[in-house]
């Protein structure tokens, strides 16, 4: 199989969210093919440059995978299988990136607050950015303001996203914003917040950078906000 | 209190799934949705627990805002004040599909099968969802039978009812926590539970408790629950 060959079947499988040999594709027939986990293992081992796998197969295949879920042509769950593919693939070739010296977009530390277990939600922005070339680092749920910012300054982070389901737990996005100022990083770092009850007008209220309604609406903040 | 122990019941509505999933009534799914919907489905019967807990209660005073139920519970409302305007009664409720759903969408994010775990969350929350609407219908026609109306349900947490309320309504209740349980921020675990309370009214008053409905004046139009 030619180079390009096999980033076009990579890029295939992306916008089909195969990532194993067994998943099934938003088309039917093609469980049992070669999916994303073994072409990109098989393109590494080709001598394919891991920067090249990463701009010309999956993150074009993303954009285009963005572009049908805003058609409406995917749902979320098809876009998610797709987001999987990529934080699969970037999980394999991460050492190789590293290796050529390819340096990730920033630094994100993303948590669920405390007092909420809700996760989902924040592990689709998790992927998506993973699959934008942000090295995420995941404080999981029920994650306190102190542990927030201790993380934030231990890992050196460009980027905090604060996720909360649950109008009690909102108060830990504001907590988190005071604690970045007197810790002395708010200038350094840019602050994110999203989940069913916040809003940009909470947003502004508690002094944070961005309301993110989605994962594409981080992307497109990140995208424009970049923190030397 | 009665306690219904309710068989599995796995009716799905199609167009409600479609809508949680990011799309419209009449969807078309990929062929990878149908089959997760369709082995997700098949799955769930195994993983199904419902429950659900009720206890109807007088109620002593309506006001502006402030429903004043027997033993001194107070609930505080615009929007729900409207609701049970008229009813001398009120039918409190939690109800719950298990933890084991719980458990299977946490096992597939962990590993990492995102999109798996997007869809039974959303095929849960609607199972719970038809519990509770399956209750409601029988109680509306138990009392229609006895020439009473009930109004439509109302929970902690949407409108104008503040989510902290739902201590109130489990403390009334008073459940066993083995079944269903509320952290000090209002979160209920099992998650796929639903709280909630709906009033009862006497024949002269059967007009206005059936005709009001909340959600017509709201603004929230891409809200889960809306009932236009």
């Amino acid at each position: 199989m030619s180079k390009n060959e096999i980033l076009e079947k990579i890029y295939f499988n992306v916008i089909q969210g195969r990532f194993r040999a067994h998943d099934e594709g938003i088309d039917e027939g093609l469980k049992g093919q070669e999916a994303v986990s073994d072409l990109v293992t098989k393109a590494l081992s080709d001598g394919i440059p891991a920067k090249e796998i990463v701009v010309d197969a999956l993150t074009k295949a993303m954009g285009r995978v963005g572009s049908k879920f805003e058609t409406g042509e995917y749902l979320i769950p098809d876009m998610l299988a797709s987001a999987d593919c990529v934080g699969g693939a970037m999980d394999i070739l991460k050492p190789f990136l590293i290796k050529d010296g390819v340096e990730s977009k920033g630094k994100f530390l993303i948590a669920t607050v405390a007092g909420d277990l809700h996760d989902i939600g924040k592990n689709i922005v998790k992927i998506i950015l993973k699959g934008e070339g942000y090295e995420v680092i995941d404080l999981g749920t029920n994650a306190s303001a102190d542990s927030i910012i201790d993380a934030a300054k231990e890992n050196n982070v460009q980027f905090i996203g604060l996720s909360a389901l649950l109008t009690t737990t909102m108060i830990t996005m504001e907590k988190v914003v005071e604690m970045s100022v007197a810790a002395g990083i708010r200038d350094k770092i840019k602050i994110l917040i999203g989940g069913a009850p916040t809003s940009h007008e909470f947003a502004m209220q508690i002094g944070a950078d961005a309301y993110c309604s989605d994962a594409f609406k981080a992307v497109i903040f990140l995208r424009q906000n970049s923190v030397s | 209190m009665p306690l219904i122990s309710l068989s599995p019941n796995i009716d799905i509505n199609i167009d409600k799934l479609a809508t949680r999933l990011g799309g419209k009534k009449q969807q078309d799914f990929s062929y990878a949705v149908s089959e997760k919907i369709t082995m997700f489905t098949e799955k769930m019967s195994r993983m199904l627990s419902p429950h659900l807990y009720y206890q109807t209660i007088k109620v002593d005073s309506v006001n502006n805002g402030e429903i004043e139920l027997s033993g001194g519970i107070t609930f505080f409302s615009i929007k729900l004040s409207k609701v049970m305007k008229e009813c001398s009664e009120a039918v409190c409720f939690v109800a719950t599909i298990g933890k084991d759903i719980d458990r299977e969408i946490i096992r597939m994010m962990e590993q990492k099968h995102l999109s798996d775990a997007f869809v039974l969350d959303a095929i849960g929350s609607l199972l719970v969802e038809s519990i509770v609407n399956d209750f409601w219908k029988k109680m509306k026609i138990k009392h229609q039978k006895a020439g009473r109306v009930v109004s439509l349900r109302f929970s902690p947490g949407y409108c104008d009812w503040s989510i902290e309320e739902q201590k109130k309504l489990f403390q009334f209740l008073d459940l066993n926590p083995v079944f269903v349980k509320l952290s000090h921020s209002c979160l209920m675990s099992p998650r796929k539970s639903i709280s909630g309370i709906f009033g009862i009214s006497y024949p002269h008053t059967t007009h206005f408790v059936e005709a009001y409905n909340p959600c017509k004046n709201c603004h929230k139009k891409d809200c889960n629950e809306r009932r236009v």
